[in-house]
């Protein structure tokens, strides 16, 4: 009885102190949260740098965040774009209203940008449509952060809800999204995806087709397929084939990535699985070149299995190729599966440097135009050997080939490895470029490289 | 042995084999676990000082007392502290020999010397952080020679303490406010480790006001800051 009372008494005397503690440490952060806050205000961006330190990374807890946050009124535009930078890398999602009514309320391009920004880290689902709404703002800044904020906006809600801001949205904000999705990796909008890349507008059909590309697997080929079917010919239909072949080519065993789409189109009506036959060729393996094969051996499916044929990914099809180079009844054809040799002849595998190299030289014997010997003398720079650089020198004098030879013999030599392993020989073709080459980037690149200094390729245009 | 090394220290000249001297090095690292060689091997060590007029000599012996030294050494060592050519070695050995008998030998010496020695008696004095010197390191603020007024200030601000922040406070020397500032502050941040809040505070604020320049005022806030987070810990 006294051991329970003594118990009794020292909880009391714990709750007490307990009690006269709590107010003190609360005090104590107050001191700090005030002293932040105040700094904030400073008109030197020192300090006020000084004061967004703190707010990422000290006085813990909502109550202070909502503190920091509710000074955001209050601040002159820098202030107001360093402190949404604190409160998003302080993460604390208590800021967000604060955030959302700072966005709403101001008329400054940098602080809308901020905003937008420290949406993306501390925002949900439910902020999507503002940020789409910015996505299309005229300010590249506040468009740029928006997307950003899309694609890291937190929440297993926030895909669903951008999948469903697609429908009824401008094409040119479709395709935002869409590139959106695809870089959140949204696995879960693949249905979605799928049905805009059979839609009626070609620009968001081929967003739709490249994220499918990136993101779908074997399962949705067969939708894919509607996709392809859909397209315009030209480079719309080149793209969403290329989107077909890249899901194919995820399959593990690489004889048999076509036969997700050998199994899309095997209920097709004869026109459209003529019309998938590119795609087959583009994909390749065991069960494409059956049907490849098939079409070429039928009159009036044989140019379109010759052109599928063309888009062969492998050096695998070169035997075929050569024999049809040679033999096609029709002399496009002959021309078309030479070009298609002469692209896959150089491309890296199981076979040797010099394999590549014997195989091109034989494309050369077959040509009989010059834009196909000179598309040869282009493709050999794939072959990075010495051996290459005396096969091309043997064209330097010619020409119809001067160029192109001084150029592939440019490009060998920008490999240093190779070039100071034959130093002598590249000297003195990079001499003959200088001697004989009437490109000025040609010429600069030899006197770079004799030097033994770097050339910078130049950035590809967008366009 | 060990007596041949000390005769061959009494005319030690830079330059000379120091293997002769072997003898003393191995006594002072086997002498570590036994009290009584490592006392008596202070003891002849601290005999030499008196013993000889090589510099060499005594610079070795001051080198050897830094690692085994006590307070016994100290009235040796003190004698040596107004010699411009041994007061250097002499408080290399001092600073690390724990004990009041330095301190006191050190403002000691701190009365009878300028210049140079003056500032080095300062330094040894700050880097041991002796409370009871900040009296005269007070008064040495206002030294017509910059550099001991300055080595006052630096020496202040090393020991930290409260007084030491208040004797710095209350000096009106232009010429050393730079250094005062710098050694308020450093005063501020070791009050703050100690859990004196409120002094390191009152320092902190002292300098945040704007008429102070941006880094001092950017050193007083961070300051501030640290002591209310200090504080909400």
């Amino acid at each position: 009885m006294r051991n329970r009372l003594f118990h009794s008494l020292m909880f009391a005397v714990m709750l007490a102190s307990a009690a006269r503690l709590a107010p003190a440490q609360d005090a104590s952060s107050d001191e700090l949260v005030s002293l932040i806050v105040s700094l904030l205000h400073e008109s030197d961006k020192d300090l006020r740098s000084v004061a967004f330190e703190q707010v990422r990374t000290e006085a813990p807890g909502a109550a202070a965040t909502e503190k920091f946050a509710a000074e955001l009124p209050k601040l002159k535009p820098d202030a107001q774009v360093g402190l949404l930078a604190a409160l998003a890398s302080r993460g604390d999602t208590a800021a967000r209203p604060l955030v959302l009514e700072t966005l709403n309320a101001t008329k400054e391009e940098a602080v809308s940008a901020a905003a937008v920004t420290a949406l993306g880290v501390l925002g949900e689902a439910a902020n999507v449509p503002v940020l789409v709404e910015k996505l299309q703002a005229d300010a590249k800044p506040i468009a740029a952060a928006a997307r950003a904020s899309l694609v890291r906006l937190p929440g297993d809600e926030t895909a669903p809800t951008i999948v469903k801001t697609m429908h009824g949205a401008t094409p040119n904000v479709q395709v935002a999204l869409i590139e959106i999705l695809t870089e959140r990796r949204a696995l879960g909008a693949i249905p979605e995806l799928l049905a805009a890349a059979d839609g009626d507008d070609k620009q968001v059909r081929t967003a739709a087709m490249k994220a499918l590309g990136q993101l779908a697997a074997a399962e949705h080929v067969a939708g894919m397929v509607q996709g392809v079917l859909h397209t315009e010919p030209g480079p719309e239909r080149e793209a969403a084939e290329k989107a077909v072949m890249f899901v194919c080519q995820r399959a593990e065993n690489p004889k048999e990535r076509a036969a997700p789409l050998l199994e899309a189109i095997h209920d097709l009506s004869a026109p459209d699985q003529l019309a998938m036959l590119s795609t087959l060729g583009r994909v390749g393996g065991d069960g494409a070149r059956k049907a490849i094969e098939a079409a070429i051996a039928e009159s009036d499916t044989h140019t379109a299995g010759i052109r599928a044929l063309c888009n062969w990914p492998d050096a695998t099809i070169a035997n075929r190729l050569m024999e049809l180079s040679k033999s096609d009844s029709h002399p496009e054809h002959r021309i078309a599966t030479l070009r298609a040799l002469i692209r896959v002849a150089p491309l890296a595998d199981s076979r040797s440097d010099a394999e590549r190299l014997e195989l091109l030289k034989q494309c050369l014997t077959i040509c009989t135009r010059d834009e196909d010997r000179l598309l040869v003398l282009q493709r050999a720079r794939s072959i990075r050997t010495v051996e290459t650089l005396r096969f091309i020198l043997e064209h330097v004098d010619e020409p119809a080939f001067t160029e192109m030879a001084c150029e592939t013999i440019v490009e060998l030599a920008h490999h240093r490895t190779l070039r100071d392993a034959h130093k002598e020989e590249f000297h003195a073709a990079l001499d003959r470029v200088i001697a004989t080459s009437q490109d000025a980037t040609s010429v600069d690149r030899a006197n770079r490289y004799k030097n033994n200094q770097t050339w910078v390729r130049p950035k590809a245009s967008a366009n | 042995m060990l007596d041949q090394a000390f005769e061959a220290l009494k005319t030690l000249d830079w330059g000379q084999d120091l293997a002769p001297l072997a003898p003393i090095d191995e006594a002072v690292i086997s002498s570590h676990s036994d009290e009584s060689a490592r006392r008596e091997l202070e003891s002849r060590l601290a005999a030499t000082l008196s013993m000889t007029d090589s510099r060499d000599a005594k610079d070795y012996v001051c080198r050897k007392l830094m690692l085994i030294g006590t307070a016994a050494s100290v009235p040796a060592l003190a004698a040596l502290l107004a010699k411009p050519e041994n007061s250097h070695v002499a408080r290399f050995a001092l600073e690390r020999i724990p004990g009041k008998e330095v301190n006191e030998a050190l403002r000691t010496a701190l009365e009878s010397v300028a210049g140079v020695l003056k500032v080095g008696m300062i330094a040894s004095l700050g880097s041991r952080g002796d409370e009871d010197s900040v009296p005269q390191l007070a008064k040495l603020l206002g030294d017509s020679d910059h550099q001991v007024a300055c080595a006052a200030a630096k020496a202040l601000g090393a020991i930290g303490s409260g007084k030491a922040a208040h004797a710095l406070a209350t000096s009106s020397s232009e010429a050393v406010k730079q250094d005062a500032t710098n050694a308020m502050l450093a005063c501020a941040e070791n009050l703050l480790a100690a859990g004196d809040k409120a002094n390191a505070l009152r320092v902190y604020k002292h300098f945040a006001g704007e008429g102070q320049p941006k880094h001092v005022r950017l050193a007083a806030t961070r300051g501030m800051l640290a002591c209310a987070g200090k504080a909400s810990e």
